[in-house]
């Protein structure tokens, strides 16, 4: 309950704030969010397992896009930005998938 | 690939060392194992949760929600100011060709000028009106004043369009080299002045692609491409006939199905090209 109202109001701070990303940031925005979309999966399916666990989504929601703008980051320094951006959407859209098909599974048992 | 060292929290999972381990393990590892870990622990210890857990997840959510947000925001507002730029320089380009279209009008009306002030100015004894006859010819020589006289005329036009070959140019188009073999072998033929689509070449006009045009004295000109060249017609089509530039080209024609199409012409007229102006070489002494 509380996590879809701090989502909710995170949602209209954003649309309401505007908030400007400084330019060097933008392009580890959009992975930030996928890599931040697959803790939410992961979270909400461990919630389903019935071993959710507060502390651990927090330090994986962290985690997730701390390392997720590392590598791009790195990348961008080594030159190969674009190619490790592409890996890190791919490995973690596997994972939203294999979330989603176990979410699907507990909740619609299909 | 080596199996990765284990990291002890899911001890009983079966690793294959196959090609597609790295993405069976990346789909069975979907669940953050940091969650079975913490559960098996919790039962032995702490509660699962407390208050500053469920802020900080509140925290964590409402970070989410503004990342997203913010990011639609961010590519919403990058497309139209892509789209923008875009339509910016292609304005720009356009301003700054009608500007130079202009601008060369101008040389032409100039140009015009002089050559007529010249020409009266040298009317008077039979020396100036020598030197002006000598100037006009010399003139018509390298290419500054338009010439008439009959001559040859070449039409290249693009064949039907093929898939380009990885990489490399669509070569059932007129390129650049196709062009400077058939101006060549006219000039070896014996044309005294050759135009493509009328730009004049001279000395100093080069004929180069860049990227899908071919640019004539930096003016880029498309299909069909008419070359005409003044000189006498009977040899010079005789002569180009049996050249080796036409030979290549009926080749091209062969396998590409380009146009290649040589007719006589009983007038041309070519116009001159104005911004001839040489800017290391010095006129010698004349002997």
């Amino acid at each position: 309950m509380i996590a879809v109202l701090g989502l909710i109001l995170g949602v209209v701070l954003g649309i309401v704030l505007q908030p400007t990303i400084p330019p060097e940031l933008q392009p580890y925005l959009p992975i930030a969010v996928v890599a931040a979309l697959d803790a939410v999966f992961g979270g909400f399916r461990a919630l389903l397992d019935g071993i959710f666990n507060d502390r651990v989504f927090v330090i994986s929601f962290i985690g997730n896009v701390l390392v997720a703008a590392l590598v791009v980051f790195l990348g961008d320094q080594l030159g190969v930005g674009a190619q490790l951006s592409t890996g890190v959407v791919v490995v973690l859209s596997i994972r939203i998938f294999a979330n989603a098909a176990a979410i699907r599974r507990h909740l619609f048992h299909a | 690939m080596s199996p990765p060292p284990d990291m002890g929290l899911t001890p009983t999972r079966v690793r294959s060392d196959d090609a597609m381990s790295l993405l069976s393990r990346v789909v069975e590892d979907a669940l953050d194992p940091g969650y079975t870990h913490a559960a098996g622990r919790s039962i032995r210890s702490h509660p699962r949760s407390s208050w500053t857990h469920s802020l900080a997840l509140f925290a964590a959510l409402l970070a989410l929600g503004a990342l997203i947000a913010a990011a639609v925001i961010q590519a919403r507002q990058g497309a139209p100011a892509a789209a923008q730029t875009r339509s910016d320089l292609i304005q720009r380009v356009a301003a700054a060709t009608s500007q130079t279209d202009a601008l060369a009008s101008t040389v032409d009306d100039m140009t015009a000028q002089e050559a007529r002030l010249r020409s009266r100015a040298l009317s008077g004894s039979a020396a100036d009106q020598q030197l002006n006859d000598r100037l006009i010819a010399l003139e018509g020589a390298t290419g500054v004043r338009s010439v008439t006289g009959p001559g040859v005329e070449v039409v290249l036009t693009d064949g039907p369009p093929q898939p380009a070959a990885a990489g490399g140019p669509d070569l059932a188009r007129v390129l650049d080299q196709d062009l400077q073999l058939t101006v060549n072998g006219l000039f070896a033929s014996g044309a005294e002045a050759v135009s493509i689509n009328g730009q004049r070449l001279t000395s100093l006009t080069a004929i180069r692609g860049a990227g899908d045009a071919v640019l004539v004295g930096y003016r880029p000109l498309s299909s069909p491409y008419v070359v005409t060249a003044i000189g006498n017609p009977d040899t010079m089509i005789h002569e180009f006939d049996n050249s080796a530039a036409a030979a290549q080209l009926r080749a091209l024609v062969d396998n590409y199905g380009i146009g290649f199409d040589v007719s006589t012409q009983e007038e041309l007229t070519l116009p001159g090209r104005p911004e001839l102006s040489l800017r290391y070489a010095r006129p010698g002494k004349a002997s």
